[in-house]
C-alpha cells in the first residue's frame, strides 16, 4: 500500500479512510458538499484534521489527535503530494514554461535542469507551443493542460486532481480527459470528481463519499455496473432497490417487490441491492396485461432529455422513453403512470 | 470595461457635486500659483534654511518608507494570512495613528523615547538621545506612515486570496520561497501603492515631528515645519516652498501612476 489516510473533521461531519495502491488510481465520487475536496485539503495538508494518521511510502504525513502517540504534521511542501484544483490557478506573473519549471526550482533543481524538465513536461500535456505565454493569454482547457505539466514536473509521489475537468467547456473536457488518462497510467492519485466519464476512465478503483463518509467503494467497472448507494446509481444512470431478499426478489421499505436474477447466492431476508437500467423500464397509463413482470406505481417528477430520449424521473427510480412516447401517453410532472420491467433485466445482489 | 465607455447613464445630478468637489481640491492649489512670487521664486526656493528643509524631508521620508516596507510588510502578512486571539483588536490598535491627531502621536512618542519616557532611560544608558534628533523625525514620520502601508498591503493580500500560496506549497515549495516567488510579485502594486502613500504621509507629517523632534534647522525642520516658520516672518517664502512640495507630492503621484501602482 503506497498512501493510506483516515482522518476525522468533526466541524465539517467528515470522517473518512483511503487507501491508494502503488500506481493506482483512485476516483472519489460523491455530490457536492460530500467532503471530497475536504479529503484533498488533509491530505495535501491545507487542512488540519482532529484526528486522523496518514502515510505515504512507508513516511508518517500526519498524526494528530490521538492519545499516547506523538504529534507528527509534515508541512504541505514537505509532503510529496501536488494538488490540482479545479482552476488551473497558474501564477499569473510567469509563463506557462516558468509554471511548469516551479516545483523543480522550488526544490532547488538547477535553473537550465528545471527548464528542460518543464519543455518535457509541457510536451506530455500537449503544451509545447504556449510555452511562452502568460496564463492570461491562455484559454480554460490550455491552462488546465499546463497545471497538469506543472503538478507532474514536482515529481509528486501521490498527485490529487480536485475536479480537474470541472471548469472546462464540455467541447474541451474530452482531450484533457485523454490527456490525464495518458499522464496518470501507472501513477498514484487521487481523483475527486462528480462524473462518472472520469472515474470509468480514468480510475481503477472507486470510492463513493456522501456526508463525508464512505458509503461504497470497489473496483470502478465492477461498482458502476452494480452501484449500491443511491448517488453511484443515480450517475451511473442506473435504478435501485434497496430491501431485503424475499425469495427471487427484493422487498424494498416501502413494500415494493421488484423481481430479479440474483448474481450470487444470498439468503432470504440478507441485505439486497435490485438494480436495472432506465433503458429496460416500460412506461404505462393502464396497468398491462401479459407476461409476469414487475409493475411499481409512481408519480412522475421530471422530464428531461438523455440524448435522443427522454428520461423521466420519478422520486426514486427513472425509465428512459422517446419523445413520441411521451406526447402519447402525455407525460407530465405530477402525472401517475406504471414502471414495468422484466425480471431478466433487474440484477439483484447483496448489499 | 473599455475606458471611456459606459453601460449605464450615470444620474445627471452627480456630476453637479462632483464637479463642486473637484473644484474645492483644485482651486486652493490654483490659489497658491496666484501667489507665487515668479521672480524671486528661484530664489526664495534655494535659500540656505529651505535647501536644508528640503533635503531633510526627503531623506526622512525615504528612511520611513523603508521602514514602513520592512516592519509593515511583515505586520500585514500576520493579518491577513494567520488568526489568532485578539487579532481584530490588534488590528485596530495598529490603524490607531490614522485616526490620531499627529500631535497626541508626537506626545505619546515622547514619552515613550524621550529622557523621561519608559525607553528613553535604556536609551540613555546606551548613549542614545533619540528626543529632539533627526531619529525622532523618522521615527514621527514612520509612527504615522506605517498605517497606511500596512492597510493596503493587507487589502491587496486578501485580494490575491492565498490559494495561489497552497498550490505553490504542494510544488514543493517552502514557506519562504512561496513569500519571495509568488505570494509577493502577486501583491507587488498593492506594496508600490502603500509605500507611495506612507512616503506622501511621511512627507507632511508635521504635528507628531513638531512636538517630539522639535524645529531644528538642518536637523528636524522638515519642510513642512519650514513652511509654517516661514510664514509668520517671510509669507512669499512660505508660499514658494508651499509650491515646492505640491510639486514634489505631484512628482511622487506620478511615478507611483506611471507604475501602475494607484
Amino acid at each position: 500500500m503506497t498512501f493510506e489516510v483516515s482522518a476525522t473533521v468533526s466541524e465539517r461531519g467528515f470522517d473518512l479512510s483511503m487507501q491508494v495502491g502503488v500506481g493506482e488510481t483512485l476516483a472519489v465520487l460523491g455530490p457536492n458538499g460530500s467532503g471530497k475536496s475536504t479529503a484533498m485539503s488533509v491530505i495535501a495538508g491545507l487542512l488540519r484534521p482532529d484526528a486522523g494518521t496518514a502515510s505515504l511510502d512507508g513516511r508518517v504525513l500526519f498524526d494528530v489527535g490521538r492519545r499516547g502517540r506523538s504529534h507528527v504534521w509534515v508541512p504541505p511542501h514537505d509532503r510529496g503530494v501536488a494538488l490540482l484544483a479545479q482552476e488551473p490557478l497558474l501564477f499569473p506573473h510567469l509563463s506557462a514554461l516558468d509554471n511548469v519549471a516551479f516545483g523543480p526550482r522550488s526544490v532547488g533543481q538547477a535553473r537550465a535542469k528545471s527548464r528542460a524538465l518543464a519543455e518535457h513536461w509541457l510536451g506530455q500535456v500537449d503544451a509545447a507551443q504556449y510555452a511562452d505565454r502568460k496564463p492570461a493569454q491562455l484559454s480554460g482547457g490550455q491552462a488546465q493542460r499546463i497545471a497538469v505539466a506543472r503538478a507532474l514536473a514536482a515529481d509528486p509521489r501521490l498527485l490529487l486532481l480536485d475536479e480537474p475537468l470541472a471548469a472546462l467547456d464540455v467541447a474541451v473536457a474530452p482531450a484533457v480527459r485523454q490527456m490525464l488518462r495518458r499522464v496518470l497510467n501507472g501513477r498514484s492519485a487521487v481523483i475527486v470528481t462528480h462524473d462518472v466519464l472520469d472515474a470509468l476512465l480514468l480510475a481503477d478503483r472507486v470510492l463513493v463519499v456522501e456526508d463525508g463518509h464512505m458509503v461504497e467503494e470497489g473496483p470502478t467497472a465492477e461498482l458502476l455496473a452494480r452501484p449500491r448507494s443511491a448517488f453511484a446509481a443515480r450517475i451511473a444512470g442506473l435504478n435501485m432497490v434497496r430491501g431485503t431478499l424475499d425469495g427471487h426478489g427484493v422487498l424494498g421499505p416501502d413494500g415494493a417487490r421488484i423481481e430479479g436474477i440474483a448474481e450470487q447466492p444470498i439468503s432470504p431476508g440478507d441485505p439486497a441491492v435490485a438494480v436495472f437500467r432506465p433503458s429496460a423500464v416500460g412506461v404505462y397509463r393502464e396497468p398491462p396485461g401479459g407476461s409476469p413482470r414487475n409493475v411499481i406505481d409512481v408519480t412522475i417528477t421530471e422530464l428531461e432529455p438523455f440524448g435522443d430520449q427522454i428520461r423521466v424521473r420519478t422520486d426514486r427510480l427513472s425509465a428512459d422513453v422517446t419523445a413520441t412516447a411521451v406526447a402519447e401517453l402525455d407525460l407530465a410532472p405530477g402525472t401517475d403512470v406504471i414502471f414495468t420491467v422484466k425480471a431478466s433485466e433487474v440484477a439483484i445482489y447483496r448489499s | 470595461m473599455a475606458r471611456g465607455s459606459r453601460q449605464v447613464g450615470l444620474p445627471t445630478w452627480v456630476f453637479v457635486p462632483a464637479a463642486f468637489g473637484a473644484l474645492f481640491v483644485v482651486l486652493p492649489l490654483a490659489a497658491i500659483l496666484t501667489r507665487v512670487e515668479w521672480g524671486n521664486f528661484f530664489g526664495l526656493i534655494t535659500s540656505d534654511s529651505s535647501v536644508d528643509a528640503l533635503l531633510l524631508s526627503l531623506r526622512t521620508s525615504s528612511v520611513s518608507t523603508l521602514l514602513c516596507v520592512i516592519f509593515g510588510v511583515p505586520m500585514a502578512m500576520v493579518l491577513a494570512r494567520t488568526s489568532f486571539r485578539g487579532q481584530q483588536v490588534m488590528r485596530s490598535l495598529v490603524l490607531l495613528p490614522l485616526v490620531l491627531p499627529p500631535v497626541v502621536g508626537g506626545i505619546a512618542l515622547l514619552y515613550t523615547f524621550g529622557r523621561r519616557g519608559i525607553l528613553g532611560h535604556t536609551f540613555e544608558v546606551l548613549g542614545i538621545q533619540v528626543a529632539f534628533s533627526t531619529t525622532a523625525v523618522v521615527l514621527a514620520q514612520t509612527f504615522v506612515a506605517l498605517p497606511f502601508l500596512v492597510v493596503s498591503l493587507e487589502g491587496a493580500l486578501r485580494t490575491a486570496g492565498g490559494r495561489y500560496e497552497a498550490v505553490a506549497s504542494t510544488l514543493g515549495a517552502r514557506p519562504t520561497t512561496v513569500f519571495r516567488r509568488v505570494t509577493l510579485p502577486l501583491v507587488l502594486p498593492g506594496l508600490v501603492s502603500g509605500a507611495v502613500l506612507s512616503f506622501a504621509r511621511a512627507l507632511g507629517e508635521f504635528g507628531a515631528t513638531i512636538t517630539f523632534a522639535g524645529s531644528l534647522q538642518g536637523v528636524t525642520r522638515t519642510l513642512p515645519l519650514e513652511i509654517y516658520l516661514q510664514r509668520e516672518t517671510d509669507a512669499d517664502a512660505a508660499v514658494a516652498l508651499s509650491l515646492l512640495l505640491v510639486i514634489v507630492a505631484i512628482v511622487v503621484i506620478g511615478l507611483a501612476r506611471g507604475r501602475g501602482a494607484i
